[in-house]
């Protein structure tokens, strides 16, 4: 445990050059990889104290389900995306304990996130956009991240999801709001790097090389994204992954079947 | 080669000369040509003239398969369309198939299908209209069969709806079929099957 924060202690110490804000926060980035090393009865005590506002919840669920378009729970793409976040999420010790619900939305602009109470949402243009499985499971590991590290913790809708580490960042900084249809998300730097480094360790453990995050986050779209590609975000994922050595993983044949029907797709339009 | 061989290398070309015939709406001469050469290759390498036949039957039958009577309009206003589904304005363009059908459930020749769908359509504030691409696809088993019907509208946002009418053909084989809905609107689509049967 102590050698982790050590190590990500030292990568921050070496990138001097990054962010202020980023080194403001060191506290919350250090604080993540305890948190997922962690016993289970130190996160089960740590997550009971989450307080997820399971009516702001539904709320959200109710605009998306009226709103967006998603593919039935039968479409072979939403059982393999399902398949595969339930597969990630039992890398983690709490993730194993959350009632995930992976939903894939018929839209062709690269897009996902999270509510909270475990639903995440992916589009198809987000399954395109990866170029291999591993990276597939960045995008979704990335999600999962935000699950697992409590940001969804008393939020009374999603533009205001505050967490634990909302203690060690300043909400009037750089947090920007992103408009997905009629929802409205916050987008704060912090907690897309916690996402990220909870994103690394899964990826980690579930034998995906973890520069698949490194490899999604350089090809974000600068504008108009729910995640927009980030100097400062780029420069600590490369930190992170000089220390982890490469990961040589191969596409199931799941993967290439999705990514074979959604082919089929693009050429039937 | 063994028969076995010869029935897949026979469903497999065939499938891609009605493919072709599926595709070929503008041209009723080459669909009818590649029917035949269809039900030419499937006879010849199965060994069955009977069989042959009814591949060019099936084929023909698509290739006289059109709409007629398409129909559309506007049912909800924006604000009508919010209160029904509970939506609030959004900031980028979003199409949702609400109702897809396909009536009568079970037709026989010459009868008329009537396909109609409803859908909403939703745009940033300011937003007076969108170009919305409907289409049509006939599918069987899983498999597309013919592109009915491909046209780009543009839509006053809220409710909207389409509907057309479709002749069943004589030749059209018994079966269930399925019409595959689709809108598309800037990155966003939906689609939505209407089932229905062909029987005697």
């Amino acid at each position: 445990m102590m050698s982790v924060l050590r190590c990500l202690s030292l990568a921050l110490d070496q990138n001097s050059f990054l962010h202020p804000w980023i080194q403001k926060r060191r506290g919350a980035v250090l604080l993540m990889p305890f948190l997922l090393a962690a016993s289970p009865s130190v996160l089960s005590d740590y997550f009971s104290s989450c307080d997820v506002k399971h009516q702001a919840v539904e709320a959200s669920l109710q605009r998306i389900e009226n709103e967006w378009p998603t593919r039935g729970s039968g479409d072979a793409v939403s059982q393999y995306v399902q398949k595969l976040g339930i597969q990630l999420a039992h890398f983690s010790v709490y993730g194993r304990n959350i009632p995930w619900r992976f939903s894939v939305v018929r839209n062709l602009a690269p897009n996902a996130f999270s509510i909270g109470g475990g639903y995440v949402f992916i589009t198809d243009g987000a399954v395109n956009f990866a170029q291999n499985e591993s990276e597939l499971a960045a995008i979704l590991a990335h999600e999962l991240g935000h699950e697992l590290a409590g940001h969804f913790c008393g939020a009374s809708d999603l533009s205001d999801s505050g967490g634990l580490f909302d203690i060690f960042s300043d909400p009037k900084i750089e947090e920007r709001q992103v408009g997905i249809g009629s929802l409205t998300l916050a987008i704060d730097p912090v907690k897309e790097l916690q996402a990220d480094q909870i994103a690394l360790s899964i990826l980690q453990a579930g034998g995906y090389d973890p520069r698949a995050m490194l490899n999604v986050a350089r090809r974000l779209p600068t504008r108009g994204a729910v995640h927009p590609m980030d100097f400062q975000r780029l420069q600590l994922l490369e930190s992170l992954l000089a220390r982890i050595p490469p990961t040589q993983a191969q596409d199931s044949e799941d993967f290439r079947a999705v990514k074979r029907t959604l082919a089929d797709e693009r050429e039937a339009r | 080669m063994n028969k076995h061989k010869l029935k897949v290398i026979a469903a497999v070309c065939s499938g891609v000369l009605l493919t072709g015939c599926a595709t070929m709406e503008q041209s009723a001469g080459l669909a009818a040509l590649g029917c035949a050469g269809a039900g030419a290759l499937t006879g010849a390498l199965t060994g069955s003239a009977g069989i042959g036949a009814a591949a060019f039957a099936g084929c023909g039958a698509l290739a006289a398969v059109g709409i007629y009577n398409y129909h559309s309009s506007q049912t909800r206003t924006v604000q009508q369309d919010q209160k029904l589904y509970g939506y609030a304005p959004v900031s980028s363009t979003e199409v949702k198939i609400r109702n897809a059908t396909a009536s009568p459930e079970k037709v026989g020749a010459g009868d008329t299908l009537k396909i109609a769908m409803d859908y909403s359509v939703m745009a940033p504030k300011g937003t007076q209209d969108v170009d919305v691409k409907e289409s049509l696809v006939l599918k069987r088993d899983g498999k597309v069969l013919k592109t009915l019907d491909e046209r780009i509208i543009k839509r006053p946002l809220g409710g909207g709806s389409s509907e057309v009418d479709f002749k069943i053909p004589a030749k059209l084989p018994s079966g269930t079929y399925v019409i595959e809905q689709k809108v598309t609107a800037g990155t966003s689509y939906d689609v939505r099957p209407a089932v229905f049967v062909v029987g005697s």
